[in-house]
């Protein structure tokens, strides 16, 4: 099936930034895994919950984040995930690049809606 | 083995199945995510149901689609961009290091085996040139021409000596996965324990813990009455275990 090109440029768009996304919940606490994907799955930002695990697995061989396991009560151990701070420094950058395109692309998009 | 059981099992089999173009370490880390996230899933929902299971296993995606992912991060540009790339980028022209070090890499593989790949590295190495990348791949090339006389060797000598029920064990051997969560974890007996004890033994083994109450005249209350699979189990890639709990 080909994707209208909308959703191709949606799906392009949230390849883009999801990793920053991923950042940014993992620097608001020290997350469990099953919680960051969950919340990404909630917020419409990912579609394939399972596909996170390779990127959380990236990011922590890039030293952006580092894990460890804590034993559960009533599931397996669970492996959290903690913001280096190389991986803050990232974050950091990219919020500041994010705000700048943002509001760029939002300022021709305003533009081009009162030319209608 | 539950129906429940099998649809994991299906699919994390799957998964394997298509996890086979990744690194060794790549595939027991996946592997491990993904059980885990099946078996905290099923923990959260206190239910192993097949519509439990099913719903868990549809917002994970297809195996295809976590593999391809994950064939995606590994060719993924690191975000830190080093200092010296604008200048590396730059092309300048090849010296006689550079001439000698492709020379010695490729034919001299064939004409020269080992000691002309090693020196063909020590040329490469010395470029002003070249930049660490390309520097990094001359070192493959190498390494290959020295490794692969020395493999087919030993190769040689291995087929020679070695009987076909060696072979057998090595090929057997091949697809167990060791991990922090081991997959082929032994489910621990929690037969006649609290149901404290037993939730804690069993969740430390990596399996989510499902619950049923049930009244009984020989088991004192809040210990455990029966499990499922029984203790013992080489349980596979299951990933929960049914405990009954006696109400008194």
């Amino acid at each position: 099936m080909v994707a209208e090109p909308n959703d191709r440029v949606m799906t392009g768009l949230r390849r883009g930034v999801l990793e920053y996304c991923v950042l940014a919940l993992i620097s608001e606490g020290e997350s469990y895994a099953f919680d960051i994907v969950r919340e990404l799955g909630e917020r419409g930002l990912v579609t394939s919950e399972g596909t996170i695990y390779p990127m959380l697995s990236r990011l922590r061989k890039d030293g952006l984040v580092s894990t460890y396991w804590m034993e559960s009560e009533s599931g397996p151990p669970r492996r959290y995930y903690k913001l280096s701070e190389q991986g803050a420094a990232v974050l950091r950058a990219f919020t500041a690049d994010w705000q700048n395109f943002s509001s760029a692309v939002n300022a021709l998009l305003h533009t081009s809606m009162k030319g209608e | 083995m539950t129906v429940n059981d099998q649809i994991v099992s299906e699919y994390l089999d799957r998964l394997y199945e298509c996890a086979r173009s990744l690194s060794r370490s790549q595939v027991e880390e996946l592997m491990t995510d993904v059980r885990g996230h099946v078996a905290a899933a099923i923990a959260e929902a206190g239910r192993d149901d097949e519509a439990t299971v099913r719903t868990v296993l549809d917002r994970l995606g297809t195996p295809e689609d976590i593999v391809a992912a994950a064939v995606g991060e590994v060719s993924a540009v690191p975000p830190v961009i080093e200092s010296g790339t604008a200048d590396s980028a730059r092309t300048r022209n090849w010296g006689w290091r550079e001439a000698v070090a492709v020379a010695l890499l490729v034919p001299g593989a064939f004409f020269a085996p080992i000691v002309g790949p090693l020196t063909g590295i020590a040329f490469a190495w010395s470029s002003e040139v070249w930049d660490k990348g390309t520097k990094r791949f001359a070192y493959v090339i190498g390494t290959v021409g020295v490794a692969l006389p020395l493999f087919l060797f030993a190769a040689g000598v291995s087929l020679f000596t070695a009987t076909s029920d060696q072979m057998g064990s090595f090929i057997s051997n091949a697809p167990v996965i060791s991990g922090n969560v081991a997959p082929t974890g032994r489910v621990p007996s929690v037969v006649g324990m609290s149901e404290e004890d037993a939730t804690r033994a069993l969740a430390k083994a990596g399996f989510a813990v499902i619950k049923d109450y049930q009244a009984s005249d020989s088991v004192p209350l809040g210990r455990v009455i029966s499990m499922d699979p029984a203790g013992g189990t080489q349980n596979g890639w299951s990933v929960s275990v049914r405990i009954i709990i006696s109400i008194g």
